[in-house]
């Protein structure tokens, strides 16, 4: 007996001490580890759609523009200057001479042609082809109308000047141009290896790193480019983009030092009371609002007096403050103040909390006091935060209304089809900007949007986004986009705004040159590592 | 023995094209597809997204073709990943899972063997009640509350061992260990059983008549027949840890085949599905079918005609 203890006393001794003897926790200096929160679906540009993906390409790839690290504002990319047409419907942009793929190819205008006419490609398809759609013909390729793809609006006149066409005026072109379904790509490597060119010994890229290692659900590993035209600046070696999908180990890495940065996705708002007084958390006001869809084609919510009442009855502050531990911002409005700050200046505010005013309402629609309000459910998808928000609606709406309904919680693929055929009562929802401009928040509610998912049309909101489609005068068109948001958030309510959203970072002290920023992107370029 | 192996063998066919055809049909009837998102497609993209994984077909013709290129070994694209392979992500993934599951299998052995004999030799001593109330804790204490416990400890106070991560050898402690340790639990006490059995056997009271010494009556004779229960439990034990694993490889980071396995249905991936059911069954028949043949070896009384 003693014989085998004593064995296996040794036996662990061993073991223990050959593996204590491989620890290492060496890394060169400047790596950059941050968690993205999820393994990523792809990283070819023209298949991406997800805020991981973004962060990732970011570092691999370069648009005509970039994004300044803190506004979020345009500012030169692989495009020294750019100017357009009076009325912004014609868009010429000059490319610098020395932007070079990380195989040191020159970058050209061809190759911005090629990477949007790939992305358009019905073939592709693509998820993002309709963020070009603003692109004269690119609807028309992309949904098979037209067959030529020389027709899209998007020409190189020579190797370093591109002409881009528009459908109608776009003074905000320039702040689309920083997004990963506008990169250029490299096609004589996508024809060579097709499906796999994204691998790390086939992908060619003109960002200020290239790809080296990729592991699924481990790790994305980039390391500095050396024929990147600006890479005399670039002071980082390495970034390790972590893609372990668990919230709580990301933030014990963190918290252990084997991270320099977590995101929102990593920090569940229960430790928010306790890290908002350290100094490497960051919160930020962001460009995403979190709403609740009624569904319009149902009663009662047919009637905007309902809808209306029920918008009036719930005390936004005390949901922020208590349910989100001050994660998110209470709001009336839909179209988040960070996104610009001309729009913001006469932005309508909605409506505002008012119980007496929502009980005459919900009385004058037939229900005095809640009497005979059939009952309904309230559609979230899965997750442990939007259930207590949702618990705490059902709450106010039950005291300060009598009005009665059920929780109802769907896991995301079912729920989004829940969404898409109208098949619930009250859903919630959220919304976070593509890009710096209102419209990309209330074109969302015209009629024939694929996003709309309420059932609500209104002949007058689609004129007022048609309008400010067509206007080339920022002050004339954010005239049209508020009187479009008065419409949604003030007469009619198809949805009820609740919050915006906010971004949470929690980035080490020694990673220098990283900014908060609106659209919470974080450009690579100037990072670096001060041990 | 060959005979009823090669039975064996030709059984699992049969299983594996109900269990594929049932998986198949229940994935398709799940409510949303892999390509649903927030933003609804233009009907014209999902047409051509359909037609490029064949979607637009119907079913049965889908689960003909499906079974068609998967007995060649082919298991399809990943929908989820465009540009990788399920048999590529099986491939890459599987033997870090392995790796995690035979290492912790063994210690599991190692601790639950040991600790099973020595209760039975001690029958209602205290050595005996303090195994076997250390095993019951162990089979009690979930590894999701026992994973983040010892993270605590060892890596954000002690700081000598890494949160999470794989690559190096320090990743694999605690994983292992935690994985390990309900199942040396449960081993220890079916170890405990099964050595208690045999202890009482005439054969054992013949030997210690002979006067053959306690060492070698308990370590060889009655440890032969008593390690029994413990190996049929091997097969659902590894099986178990290999598809248990999910937990552990999700608190440790590990890059293993258990996340694909559940990631895959909530993402309505339905290669990736289909792919890791059919190879999770094949590994458990296989298993099973092992451990029955070892069976004979160990028991001269177990024959199979």
């Amino acid at each position: 007996m003693e014989v085998t203890l004593t064995k296996i006393k040794g036996i662990y001794l061993i073991i223990f001490s050959i593996l204590l003897f491989f620890m290492n926790y060496g890394l060169s200096a400047s790596t950059l580890r941050y968690a993205v929160g999820t393994e990523l679906e792809t990283i070819d540009p023209s298949l991406a759609s997800g805020v991981p993906e973004h962060n990732v390409l970011l570092s691999l790839f370069e648009g005509l523009t970039s994004y300044d690290p803190k506004t979020s504002l345009p500012e030169p990319g692989v495009a020294e200057k750019w100017e357009s047409n009076e009325d912004a419907t014609v868009w010429r942009f000059y490319l610098r001479k020395n932007a070079k793929w990380s195989d040191r190819k020159p970058v050209t205008a061809h190759d911005f042609v090629y990477g949007w006419q790939r992305i358009l490609d019905p073939k592709t398809a693509a998820r993002y082809a309709y963020y070009l759609y603003g692109v004269k013909n690119a609807n028309e390729y992309n949904t098979g109308k037209i067959k030529d793809p020389e027709k899209i609006g998007i020409k190189a006149l020579d190797d370093l000047t591109l002409e881009i066409t528009l459908v109608g005026p776009t003074p905000y072109f320039p702040k689309i141009l920083a997004h990963y379904a506008t990169y250029p790509l490299p096609k004589a490597v996508i024809k060579k290896y097709g499906d796999k060119w994204t691998q790390p010994e086939n992908i060619v890229s003109n960002g200020p790193f290239v790809l080296s290692e990729r592991i699924l659900n481990q790790h994305v590993k980039v390391k500095k480019n050396t024929h990147y035209w600006d890479s005399k600046n670039v002071k980082l070696d390495e970034i390790i983009f972590s893609t372990i999908e668990d919230k709580e180990t990301n933030r014990r890495q963190y918290l252990s030092g084997e991270l320099d940065w977590i995101d929102s996705y990593s920090i569940n708002p229960q430790y928010v009371p306790k890290y908002s007084k350290r100094n490497d958390y960051h919160q930020y006001i962001y460009i995403g609002s979190y709403f609740y869809r009624f569904n319009t084609t149902r009663k009662p919510f047919s009637d905007p007096r309902v809808r209306k009442a029920l918008s009036m009855s719930i005390d936004r502050k005390k949901l922020a403050k208590y349910i989100t531990k001050g994660t998110y911002l209470p709001t009336n409005a839909y179209v988040p103040p960070a996104l610009d700050n001309e729009y913001n200046k006469e932005a309508p505010q909605g409506l505002k909390e008012d119980l007496k005013a929502a009980k005459e309402l919900l009385a004058s629609a037939g229900f005095p006091d809640g009497k005979d309000f059939p009952p309904f459910e309230i559609l979230y998808n899965t997750l442990e935060q939007h259930r207590d928000i949702t618990q705490a609606i059902q709450q106010m709406w039950r005291q300060n209304l009598g009005i009665e309904c059920k929780l109802f919680n769907q896991e995301w693929k079912i729920y989004l089809k829940s969404e898409h055929t109208l098949d619930y009562d009250v859903a919630r929802a959220g919304w976070i900007a593509d890009f710096m401009d209102p419209i990309n928040f209330v074109d969302m509610f015209t009629s024939d949007s694929g996003l709309n998912d309420t059932g609500w049309k209104n002949k007058k909101y689609d004129n007022l986004i048609e309008k400010a489609r067509h206007t080339g005068d920022s002050a004339e068109r954010n005239k049209f986009l508020r009187a479009a948001e008065k419409i949604l958030i003030e007469e009619d309510l198809p949805i009820m705004p609740i919050f915006f959203y906010t971004s949470r970072n929690m980035v080490s002290p020694k990673v220098k040159n990283w900014y908060n920023n609106p659209l919470d992107v974080h450009p690579y370029k100037h990072m670096y590592i001060n041990q | 023995m060959i005979k009823y192996t090669f039975k064996r063998l030709l059984a699992i066919i049969p299983v594996m094209l109900l269990l594929s055809f049932f998986t198949f049909i229940m994935i398709h009837i799940a409510p949303g597809g892999p390509f649903d998102t927030e933003r609804k497609l233009p009907p014209e993209v999902m047409k051509n997204i359909e037609k490029k994984y064949h979607l637009d077909e119907p079913l049965l013709k889908q689960y003909l073709r499906y079974v068609g290129s998967a007995l060649k070994g082919d298991l399809g694209p990943s929908f989820k990943f465009p540009g990788t392979t399920v048999s590529g992500i099986i491939r890459e993934s599987f033997p870090k899972t392995m790796l995690l599951g035979v290492c912790s299998l063994i210690l599991a052995l190692i601790i639950g063997v040991t600790a099973g004999t020595i209760a039975a030799y001690y029958q209602n001593s205290i050595k005996d009640h303090i195994s076997m109330s250390i095993s019951m804790i162990g089979i009690c204490i979930p590894n999701f509350v026992m994973a983040p416990l010892l993270v605590l400890i060892f890596a954000l106070y002690l700081n000598i061992l890494p949160v999470a991560g794989w690559g190096k050898a320090s990743n694999l402690i605690l994983p292992i260990f935690c994985l390990a340790l309900p199942y040396a639990a449960y081993i220890s006490r079916l170890q405990r059983g099964g050595m208690l059995e045999i202890l009482r056997q005439d054969y054992i009271q013949t030997a210690r008549a002979k006067g053959m010494s306690e060492k070698r009556i308990v370590l060889i004779h009655a440890f032969k027949g008593g390690v029994l229960p413990v190996i049929s439990f091997l097969g659902p034990a590894l099986s178990g840890i290999l598809v248990g694993s999910l937990v552990i490889e999700t608190i440790f980071g590990i890059p293993g085949t258990g996340r694909f396995l559940v990631q895959s249905s909530l993402n309505r991936d339905y290669t990736m599905v289909m792919g890791m059911v059919l190879f999770y069954s094949i590994i458990i028949l296989l298993l099973n079918l092992l451990v029955d043949i070892i069976y004979t070896f160990l028991d001269p009384r177990i024959r199979y005609e």
